[in-house]
């Protein structure tokens, strides 16, 4: 199989084949984090899919090569579209969706609630932006560096929030 | 209850990667969004570079345009008319067409006696200059002689014609006309002998005197 950047450098050149290759790497990645800041199934597929027909005409601008990583452009891209959703259409957004009932072992809901409920249950207490940076860093792995990168931050700057939004977490834990 | 973060965490990143799809899935999106693609885009690096290129050239020369513009327009009493004299020269330099500096000396002549009525300041001076200067560069090159000669009587007839617009510079324009005259006369002439221009009777008359002398000492 080639390699990323192989795959990058035809995909900036118009050559759909390479792109579907990127796609298939990255789609589930970006298709959950959309899911879980979504309230449907079909939204967060539309996002998805949103995010990677605007990679394509975005892609001849992504310098790989240079310290960018692929999955933090395509983040960066879902992120945008999000907060465009959320402007546009208030009734995607996630916050007002679910709260957490006072007194209720979290544990226990997690075990009883359907996966993305549960996840969305719990860190509904935080901000839209801390919510993402939480996924992005400790579920997807993502770098600190790479998640500057989605934020449009430094990495100092993430290091600091990530620090405050897990003792935040603990509280609300 | 007191409950364990950690663990919790753990086990939401359980339950997020608990959302699936199956190949299927990718492969019936991948074909969605494929049939969307339009074909690719010019690379936008070097896009963005031709863009921004595009436009300082855009810039610089309109930049030039506008100061061109000015310096044109620029009085002779202005100070950035020697600018303008020193823009006519390249540009007479460049075109290989001496008597354009003779045309815009003589345009700002008639524009001078035409503002201060009568009184044409510095132009005057200056459009002699430019006539003597313009004489020796066009030297014996019959064909910018001719062009210059054709010059030359198209300023005459301006002259003539801003005299009747504006009697009070006369004196000013007729002391051009006479000086265009006698350039126009030399160009006419035939190069050193007898009919040579005034500037080469001279020095003829300096190389007599110096034979002479040489002979008298002997």
């Amino acid at each position: 199989m080639e390699n990323l950047n192989e795959l990058l450098q035809k995909a900036c050149k118009g050559n759909k084949e390479a792109y579907g290759a990127i796609y298939k790497l990255y789609y589930r990645k970006i298709y959950r984090w959309c899911r879980i800041n979504l309230k449907t199934a079909e939204a967060a597929e539309d996002l998805a899919q949103e995010t990677f027909l605007k990679a394509w005409h975005a892609l001849p601008s992504f310098s790989y090569g240079r310290g960018s990583s692929v999955q933090a452009f395509l983040f960066k891209i879902a992120r945008n579209g999000l907060i465009d959703l959320s402007r546009k259409k208030k009734e995607f957004a996630l916050d007002a969706a679910v709260e957490i009932e006072s007194g209720e072992d979290i544990e226990e809901e997690l075990d009883r609630k359907s996966s993305i409920e549960s996840v969305q249950k719990a860190l509904a207490k935080l901000p839209a932006d801390d919510r993402q940076m939480v996924v992005l860093r400790f579920f997807e792995e993502m770098s600190n560096k790479e998640i500057a990168q989605v934020v449009g931050s430094n990495e100092g700057a993430v290091r600091v929030r990530l620090h405050r939004i897990l003792k935040k977490l603990k509280e609300l834990l | 209850m007191k409950q364990n973060p950690g663990s919790i965490l753990d086990k939401l990143k359980k339950n997020y990667f608990d959302i699936k799809l199956t190949d299927q899935e990718v492969e019936e999106s991948w074909n969605r969004l494929e049939r969307r693609l339009k074909p690719a885009l010019p690379s936008f690096p070097s896009f963005r570079y031709a863009v921004i290129s595009l436009a300082l050239v855009i810039m610089i020369s309109s930049g030039i345009a506008t100061l061109a513009g000015i310096v044109q327009a620029a009085d002779t009493g202005s100070p950035l008319y020697p600018v303008k004299i020193l823009s006519d020269k390249v540009i007479a330099k460049v075109t290989g067409r001496p008597e354009i500096k003779v045309e815009r000396r003589a345009e700002d002549l008639i524009e001078a006696v035409k503002k201060e009525g009568g009184s044409s300041g510095d132009a005057g001076r200056r459009y002699e200059e430019s006539l003597t200067e313009t004489e020796k560069e066009v030297g014996q090159n019959e064909e910018k002689k001719a062009r210059l000669q054709d010059s030359l009587n198209r300023q005459e007839e301006s002259f003539r014609q801003a005299i009747k617009e504006n009697p009070r510079a006369e004196e000013k324009l007729e002391k051009a006309i006479e000086k265009t005259q006698e350039v126009k006369e030399n160009l006419n002439k035939e190069p050193g002998g007898a009919f040579g221009t005034k500037q080469e009777q001279k020095e003829e008359r300096k190389e007599e005197k110096k034979k002479d002398g040489g002979n008298n000492k002997k």
